[in-house]
């Protein structure tokens, strides 16, 4: 056994060596096909640094393979849980592993996924903090620190208004972010974010104490019974998604296993998004094969306080941008006072995993809904209760995962699914949801084509083919129904969304792919009338990408994508884009940088076409292309040595025929928009 | 009332009525272009020569919107030295308000291991009491093409001489043209097919069938234009299957059939 072993290890060396060269770039790939696949379901200006920031934690840090009980794999984010249970199930029986390339003998693997998990494993001890003495904390941590500021050249409409009666921005156009962090090995992690965003106020106003958003937290992990401990500001998953669940998640995509979500359990927030978080503290405790998990958390949210007529202070909605600009934003700013604490038990033993939550959220003001009908079984009320219980449980090449949540006093949800592999080639993901009306929940962010996990029922069905390294495709199917009404759609209404994509890869030279996504829904008519009839909306998307390598430095990437948008009553609108990237990034050498130029024509909004784009570290843009025009931006690095890295970049949008960009406050004057950004990180 | 808003449906929703399939396809997303066995009866044809002892099989399948609305179907094929025989008998209405009767007669053969041709000829009746009796005669043709690691490329035309049902029905019989494939992976059976509909949209069909273990599979499958769902499940026992399936459509609901076969 034992011989076979290290023959396979010899077999492999070259092929480490080989792949050791090429992790930074097949992790650069990882991280943009995640950010792409997370982005297809959020905002703009969305911030995706929580999982970059941990997969690049773990590049530096790997995982040790002989040591992690399978979290720290599911916090990578793309390891299905499958796979994980063979991984364990592997090691238990046939005792520790010699070197990460003995993963390719476990069934399940596909040389995808290897590539991709490669620059994060490793296999050898690393010392536990109990070990360490108060000094060596000091001196062998690592310290990161990260400083960025942007600004957008041109002068919005809310900077030059200077009337104190009407709304405008309060601070200036400069955007500041400082990071720290101290890690000292795998088990201790201190984190701090600060933020400003443009138009905000800076050590004046309301942001008398410097900046607008500050979080920060220490976590302590891995310390015998006690699994994870953080004070300060975190995020709790558990389950689907349906009770419990802050910070990032995948939704659909062209990723069919991220049906599953998989919960990371309690994490430090290290985002500086200034929504979907807790703050507090919480730990993780084990007891044998359970692991109860208690939490508080007390935050401050935005809101338009209003009183009724018995003085009670109501709000209609909870801010979730976290802007504090204009004299409204300031005034909302921290007005409602929300308090959450609960407690999750969970009992792991081999494949199977099953767990219990129980929470309570209370608020200062009463949350009171505008009178429409759409708004017929939306929460009332200041004080909410929620519990659910889930399961996951992999057999024989199946995976079962499946939550039912409850809001006491108010509605259900529930969402089941199963991802086998029918064949080494061939799976299939199945998933079910039924998410009632009257279904509360401030912290889901289950499967949903919906605004949440709230008024919704579908049926998704998923393939995936993988004849071998250089073939990918996948199909997806999404049937969905919305049992009441929803914003801008009167009536009870369904859809359906389908999605496949082919990939061809040419083993570390190039890949190119093309999809097909066709998306149908209701939504009302735009023609004014007595009352909205609700018509079907559909959007197709055809995109062609392609990336490939020019030799060791150079590499280059397109993209043609067309977008049909198709609502009745309206004028069909057709749109596309097309870009050209180059990538320079040499092995040795401390220059390193990217470039595009796209061009792309929109009739309007509803033909708008998102793109991913290169940004600085840890910072990712996800910018719409609407209307006719140019837009190009230039990034730049500059290592100063193994401990100090400089960005720059230069991003703009050109429009044809228009005379002013943006609307509002935001309305620029023109047709240009241009984004600076400089970073500057230093470790030491 | 009720009764003449379904039989408009029934006229006017054709390609739900027309376009039988056994329950094994149509849980594999009603496709069936590629595939083989006695359920070819309702599909390509050529199919049939996939068929290896005598069978003879009935389906039952309720359609959208009402339990009313029903097919009969009776099935009989025979393989012989000269070629697969099959003889096909469906009756597609409401009882005592709308019949729609179909007889074909099919004969495929095999030529060498890798090709197959198949045709079918049917009679169809309509049939509204007191209103109208019109019948009518069409012609299918198919092709298969085996590889030799298992994989089927077909091709089928349905109603080549276009034929109608004359001008007193606005019904008219289905002509189309569609290929498709199909491919074994170990317990996994993939097809696909892409059907042009004379003077309509093109269609895609989608299906997939499992073998879960002796004696289960499962099947599941999608149709594109109009995008519907497609599941179901079988049971072979011996020399008798057992097969359902199921069609949801997002407004109309469910279209459920079961089938069972049994091969002397």
């Amino acid at each position: 056994m034992h011989f076979n072993r290290y023959i396979l290890l010899f077999l492999f060396l070259d092929l480490w060596a080989a792949c050791s060269l090429y992790a930074q770039t097949e992790a650069d790939l990882l991280v943009e096909r995640l950010m792409e696949q997370l982005a297809e379901e959020l905002t703009e200006d969305f911030d995706f640094s929580e999982l970059a920031e941990r997969l690049e934690f773990y590049r530096q840090h790997p995982i040790d393979l002989n040591r992690t009980d399978g979290s720290e794999l599911r916090e990578l984010g793309f390891v299905p849980q499958l796979f994980i249970d063979r991984l364990l199930e592997h090691r238990s029986r046939s005792g520790k592993f010699v070197a990460p390339y003995e993963l390719q003998t476990l069934e399940g693997l596909d040389t995808g996924l290897l590539r991709f998990l490669l620059p994060y494993v490793t296999v050898g001890a690393s010392p536990s903090l109990s070990d360490v003495r108060a000094g060596q904390l000091l001196t062998e941590g690592t310290h990161d620190l990260m400083v960025r500021y942007g600004r957008t050249l041109q002068r919005r409409e809310g900077y030059k208004i200077t009337d104190p009666a009407r709304s405008r921005y309060l601070g200036s156009a400069d955007q500041v972010f400082t990071r720290y962090r101290f890690h000292f090995g795998h088990d201790l992690q201190v984190s701090l974010n600060a933020k400003k965003d443009a138009g905000e106020a800076f050590f004046t106003g309301a942001q008398r104490g410097g900046f607008d958003f500050y979080s920060g937290s220490v976590y302590v992990k891995n310390q015998r019974w006690l699994k994870g401990l953080v004070v300060g500001d975190y995020t709790l998953q558990f389950g689907q998604g349906l009770a419990l669940w802050t910070g990032l998640g995948f939704g659909k995509g062209s990723m069919v296993q991220s049906v599953s979500k998989q919960a990371t359990g309690l994490q430090p927030y290290t985002s500086s998004n200034e929504v979907l978080f807790l703050r507090g503290t919480a730990a993780t405790l084990a007891f044998g094969h359970l692991l109860f998990t208690p939490f508080v958390s007390r935050r401050w949210l935005d809101g338009s306080i209003d009183y009724d007529e018995e003085g009670q202070r109501i709000v209609g909605v909870i801010g979730q941008t976290g802007l504090h600009r204009t004299p409204t934003e300031v005034a909302n700013r921290g007005s409602v006072l929300q308090w959450t604490y609960g407690a999750n038990a969970q009992y792991e033993y081999r494949r199977l995993r099953i767990g219990a939550t129980a929470y309570r959220m209370r608020l200062d003001a009463t949350i009171q809904p505008q009178g429409l009908l759409r708004n017929q079984y939306a929460f009332h009320g200041n004080n909410l209760w929620n519990a659910s219980v889930y399961y996951n449980y992999s057999w024989r090449g199946i995976y079962l995962f499946g939550e039912a949540a409850h809001s006491l006093g108010s509605g259900t949800a529930f969402a089941n699914g199963l991802i086998a592999s029918l064949h080494p080639h061939l799976s299939l993901a199945l998933h079910y949801r039924n998410y009632g009306r009257d279904y509360y929940s401030f912290f889901s962010q289950g499967i949903a084509e919906g605004s949440g996990v709230v008024n919704e029922r579908g049926f998704y069905s998923g393939l995936v083919y993988h004849p071998g390294r250089s073939v990918e495709w996948v199909l997806y199917t999404d049937f969905f129904r919305f049992p009441w009404l929803r914003y801008r759609v009167d009536a009870p209404s369904q859809g359906a969304d389908l999605l496949t994509q082919f990939t061809y890869t040419w083993y570390k030279k190039a890949n190119v792919s093309i999809r097909y996504r066709h998306r149908q829904r209701g939504e009302n008519a735009s023609a004014e009338g007595p009352h909205h009839v609700v018509v079907d909306v559909f959007r197709q998307q055809l995109r062609v990408n392609g990336q490939y390598k020019l030799g060791d430095v150079w590499s280059m990437r397109n993209r043609v994508e067309l977008t049909r948008y198709r609502k009745e009553g309206d004028a069909t609108e057709i749109g596309w884009m097309v870009y050209q990237d180059i990538i320079f990034k040499p092995m040795n050498g401390n220059l390193s940088g990217n470039a595009r130029i796209a061009l792309f024509s929109t009739p309007g909004y509803n033909s708008r076409i998102y793109a991913f784009e290169n940004d600085v570290l840890y910072a990712y843009s996800f910018p719409l292309y609407h209307n006719d025009g140019v837009r190009a931006y230039v990034n730049l690095r500059y290592r100063f040595g193994r401990k100090m890295d400089v960005w720059l970049r230069y991003a703009t949008f050109i429009y044809r025929g228009v005379e002013e960009v943006g609307s509002g406050l935001d309305a620029i004057e023109g047709n240009q928009r241009s984004d600076v950004r400089v970073q500057w990180r230093w470790q030491f | 009332m009720i009764g003449r808003c379904l039989l408009l449906l029934l006229i006017s929703y054709e390609s739900l009525a027309q376009t039988y399939v056994g329950p094994t396809y149509q849980a594999m997303g009603s496709t069936g272009i590629a595939l083989k066995g006695i359920y070819s009866l309702t599909a390509n044809p050529a199919g049939l020569v996939g068929m290896e002892r005598p069978t003879a099989g009935v389906s039952y399948q309720q359609h959208f919107m009402s339990a009313d609305i029903t097919t009969q179907v009776a099935l009989l094929g025979v393989p012989t030295r000269l070629g697969a025989f099959g003889v096909a008998v469906s009756r597609y209405g409401m009882n005592k308000a709308y019949e729609d009767t179909k007889a074909g007669f099919s004969f495929a053969k095999q030529f060498g291991s890798e090709l197959a041709f198949g045709m079918s000829v049917n009679y169809h009746q309509f049939y509204i009491p007191a209103y109208l009796r019109v019948s009518s005669l069409s012609v299918d043709i198919g092709v298969q093409y085996r590889t030799a690691q298992g994989a089927i490329f077909g091709l089928q035309c349905t109603n080549v001489g276009r034929t109608d049902l004359g001008s007193d029905i606005s019904g008219n019989l289905p002509v189309f043209v569609g290929v498709g494939a199909s491919y074994p992976l170990a317990a996994v059976l993939v097809t696909a097919d892409v059907q042009y509909r004379w003077q309509q949209a093109i269609g895609g069909h989608f299906g997939v069938e499992y073998n879960l273990m002796e004696p289960l599979y499962l099947r599941g499958g999608i149709s594109v234009n109009p995008m519907l769902q497609h599941a179901g499940f079988g049971i072979r026992l011996r020399s008798f299957s057992f097969d359902t399936a199921a069609t949801f459509h997002p407004r109309l609901g469910m279209s459920p059939q079961i089938g069972i076969c049994y091969a002397f």
